[in-house]
C-alpha cells in the first residue's frame, strides 16, 4: 500500500514538474518575442548613418539581424513550446474518415 | 540589325517566355488534379514544407515587396526596411505559428474551407458570414486591382521602345511599350488559366516557381546594378562607393516618426485575417509542414528586402547619371534603374520577377474569392447536399473567371487613388485580428462580441478613411496628445484598439457560447460527432 502511494506521488510530482518546464518554456519563448518587439524599435540606432563594412548602414544592418534573431527565435519555438495534439491531426483524421468509408461501405 | 532586334523586343520576348512557361506549369499541374473539390480548393491537404514555405512567402510578398520597397526606401531611406520587412518577420511567424496552425488543425478536423465557415460555426451564428462577405472581398478587391494595375505599368515600362509606331506615348519612359490594358489582359489571361485549370495545386507550384525566380533575380539585379553605379573592379568596392554617395538622411531614420514606426507593428498582424492565406494554411499536408515557413520566412523577407532597399537609397545617390531623368512615381525606380543600367536581357529576366511576385499573391485571391463565392454564398444557401462534387468546382471556376472579369474591368477605370488603399485594406485585416486570435484562444467570445469588433472595426475605419480623404492623404496620422507632447500614430492603432475593447466588454456582457461548441474547439481530442462533417452543417449550427 505504501509503495503505491509512494508511486502515485512521484508519478504527481514528475508531472507538476513537467508541467512547470513546459508553462517555463513558454514563458521564455513569449518573453523573447516581447524583447525582439521592443528591440525591433531600435532607438539607438536612429540618426547614427555609421557603414559597417563600409557599405551597410547599420540601421539596415540592425534589422537585418532582427530578421535572423526571429528566425532563430521561431526555431526555437517549433523546438520547445510546438503545440500539442496536432501532430497525429493527419493520420488521426484520415484513419477516423476511412473508418466512416468502412462502416458506410458495410 | 542583330542587335537591333534584340534591344528593341529582348524584353517583350523574355516576358512572353516567362508567362507561356507558367501556362505550362499550371497545365502541368492539372494533370494531378483528382477531381473532386477538396483536390480543386485544397490541394487535397498534400503540400509539404517546401512548397507551403514558397506559396506563403509567394502569397504574403506583393508587388510592393520589390518594387514598392525600392521606392519607398528612395523617399524615406533604409527606416522602411524596419518598417515593413522586419516586423513582418516577426509577426508574420508568429501568425503561421499561433493562427495557422490552429486552424489548420480544426480545419482538418471539421471540414472547413474558408474563414467563414469557420467563423459561422465558432461564432454559432449563420448571419455572421453575411457580414464577413462584404469586408473581406470589399478589402480584398482594391489589393487585387494593384496587382492588376502595376502587372500592365511594369510591362509597358519595361517594353517601351519595342512598337514605337504602334504605341506611341507622350511619356519617353512608356513610348512604344505595351499598352497599359493589353499588359493587364495578359497577366490576368495567365493567372485565370493556371488557376482555373490547376486549382490550388496550380497555384500552389506556380507561386513556389515564381518566388524562386524574384528572389534570384533580385540579388541578381542588385548586383549588376551595384557593378554599373560603382564602376569598380570587385563587388565590395562597388558597394562601398555607390553606398558611400548617399545623403545622410537615407541612411538614417532621422525623417521617420518613431510613434508611427512603432504603431505600423500592427499593420502586419493583417496576415492572421486574410481569407486567401486561410485557404493556403488548410493546404498543409500535416502541422508539421508549418515547421519550414514559420522558421525560414523572416530569413526569406530578408533576402529580398535588404537588396532591393539597398537599390532604392542608391538612387538618391550622387552617382545616378543625370540622364535620362529618375521617374516622378517613386515605385518606379527599381524597374528605371533595371531598364538603365543593365541590358534587354537582365532587363526582361527582371520585368519577370517583378511580375512574379505580382501574379503569385493575384493567384490566390483569385481562387480565394472564387471559392468565399461559390462555397459561402451559393451552396450554402442554396444546398451543398444539392450540388455535386463536380457541380462545386464547376461553380467556383465560374465565380474565378467573373472575378478576374471585373477586377480586370475595374482595373481600365482611372485609378489612381487605388495604390494609396494598399495600406487601408492592411488595417482593415489587421484590426479583425483580435477577432480571429479570439476565437481560437478565448472560450468566452461570444456572438455578440464579435459582431462588435467587427462593426467597430467597420465604423472607425470608415471615419479614419473619411478623414484621410478617402486615402488620398497618405501623412495622414491619429494624434494623440500626452501634455503638452504630441504623438503621430497608424490609423490602425486606433481601430485595432476599438475593435479590441468592443469585442472584450460585449463578450463579457453578453450570453457565452454553448458547451458544446467550446468543447468542439478548445478540446484536442477529436469529437466523436460534429467532427468530420465534410459537406454537412456542424451540429452546433442548428437552430442558429
Amino acid at each position: 500500500m505504501r509503495t503505491i502511494l509512494y508511486g502515485l506521488t512521484w508519478v504527481h510530482c514528475s508531472l507538476t514538474q513537467l508541467y512547470g518546464v513546459i508553462r517555463m518554456r513558454k514563458f521564455c519563448i513569449w518573453s523573447l518575442v516581447a524583447i525582439l518587439l521592443v528591440l525591433h524599435q531600435d532607438n539607438w540606432f536612429w540618426t547614427d548613418g555609421k557603414l559597417v563594412f563600409g557599405f551597410m548602414p547599420i540601421g539596415l544592418l540592425y534589422h537585418a539581424v532582427i530578421s535572423v534573431a526571429a528566425a532563430c527565435l521561431w526555431f526555437a519555438a517549433i523546438l520547445l513550446i510546438w503545440p500539442e495534439g496536432v501532430d497525429g491531426e493527419a493520420s488521426s483524421d484520415d484513419a477516423v474518415r476511412k473508418e466512416n468509408q468502412g462502416a458506410a461501405e458495410a | 540589325m542583330e542587335r537591333e532586334f534584340s534591344e528593341q523586343f529582348g524584353e517583350l520576348i523574355i516576358i512572353s517566355g516567362y508567362l507561356m512557361l507558367l501556362l505550362g506549369l499550371g497545365l502541368a499541374a492539372s494533370r494531378l488534379f483528382r477531381g473532386t473539390r477538396k483536390d480543386y480548393l485544397l490541394a487535397s491537404h498534400s503540400i509539404g514544407p517546401f512548397l507551403l514555405l514558397m506559396s506563403l512567402f509567394g502569397t504574403t510578398m506583393t508587388a510592393f515587396a520589390l518594387v514598392g520597397s525600392s521606392g519607398e526606401a528612395f523617399k524615406v531611406g533604409i527606416g522602411v526596411y524596419g518598417m515593413l520587412a522586419s516586423s513582418s518577420g516577426i509577426i508574420h511567424s508568429l501568425c503561421f505559428f499561433l493562427i495557422g496552425i490552429k486552424l489548420w488543425s480544426l480545419g482538418r478536423r471539421h471540414g472547413y474551407t474558408t474563414q467563414i465557415q469557420f467563423f459561422r460555426d465558432r461564432l454559432e451564428s449563420d448571419r455572421i458570414g453575411l457580414l464577413l462577405f462584404p469586408i473581406l472581398v470589399g478589402l480584398v478587391i482594391p489589393y487585387l486591382l494593384i496587382g492588376v494595375i502595376a502587372s500592365g505599368t511594369v510591362i509597358q515600362t519595361m517594353t517601351s521602345g519595342s512598337f514605337p509606331e504602334l504605341f506611341p506615348t507622350s511619356n519617353p519612359a512608356t513610348n512604344g511599350g505595351v499598352p497599359n490594358w493589353l499588359g493587364s489582359l495578359a497577366t490576368c489571361l495567365v493567372v485565370l488559366i493556371y488557376v482555373f485549370f490547376g486549382g490550388m495545386r496550380g497555384t500552389a507550384w506556380a507561386n513556389a516557381f515564381q518566388t524562386i525566380v524574384f528572389m534570384v533575380l533580385g540579388i541578381l539585379a542588385f548586383h549588376v546594378i551595384a557593378t554599373q553605379l560603382g564602376g569598380e573592379e570587385t563587388l565590395l568596392e562597388n558597394l562601398r562607393k555607390v553606398t558611400s554617395a548617399v545623403p545622410e538622411n537615407k541612411v538614417t531614420r532621422m525623417e521617420m516618426s518613431k510613434m508611427r514606426f512603432f504603431t505600423y507593428l500592427l499593420v502586419p498582424l493583417s496576415v492572421g485575417m486574410f481569407p486567401h492565406l486561410f485557404q493556403h494554411w488548410l493546404t498543409a499536408r500535416s502541422a508539421g509542414s508549418f515547421k519550414l515557413p514559420v522558421v525560414a520566412h523572416p530569413i526569406f523577407i530578408m533576402i529580398v528586402w535588404v537588396p532591393c532597399v539597398l537599390i532604392g537609397i542608391w538612387a538618391t545617390s550622387s552617382l545616378i547619371p543625370a540622364k535620362p531623368p529618375l521617374p516622378s512615381n517613386p515605385n518606379a525606380i527599381l524597374p528605371f534603374l533595371v531598364k538603365t543600367q543593365t541590358g534587354p536581357l537582365l532587363g526582361g529576366l527582371l520585368a519577370a520577377g517583378i511580375l512574379a511576385a505580382i501574379m503569385s499573391s493575384l493567384d490566390s485571391q483569385f481562387l480565394c474569392l472564387g471559392t468565399i463565392f461559390s462555397n459561402d454564398m451559393v451552396t450554402h444557401y442554396y444546398g451543398r447536399e444539392k450540388i455535386s462534387d463536380r457541380g462545386q468546382i464547376l461553380l467556383a471556376r465560374i465565380f474565378i473567371v467573373a472575378i478576374v472579369a471585373i477586377t480586370y474591368l475595374l482595373s481600365l477605370f482611372p485609378q489612381r487613388g487605388v495604390f494609396n488603399l494598399g495600406v487601408w485594406c492592411f488595417s482593415g485585416f489587421a484590426s479583425l485580428f483580435p477577432l480571429v486570435f479570439a476565437a481560437l484562444y478565448w472560450k468566452r467570445l461570444s456572438k455578440a462580441g464579435a459582431y462588435a469588433a467587427i462593426l467597430t472595426t467597420i465604423v472607425v475605419w470608415s471615419i479614419l478613411f473619411f478623414l484621410s480623404d478617402f486615402g488620398a492623404n497618405r501623412e495622414y496620422a491619429v494624434v494623440i496628445g500626452w501634455g503638452e507632447v504630441t504623438y503621430e500614430t497608424m490609423p490602425v492603432a486606433t481601430i485595432f484598439l476599438c475593435s479590441l475593447v468592443a469585442m472584450i466588454v460585449v463578450s463579457l456582457c453578453s450570453k457565452p457560447p454553448s458547451d458544446q461548441t467550446v468543447a468542439k474547439f478548445f478540446s484536442t481530442v477529436s469529437p466523436p460527432q460534429g467532427g468530420l462533417q465534410m459537406e454537412n452543417k456542424s451540429p452546433t449550427m442548428e437552430g442558429s
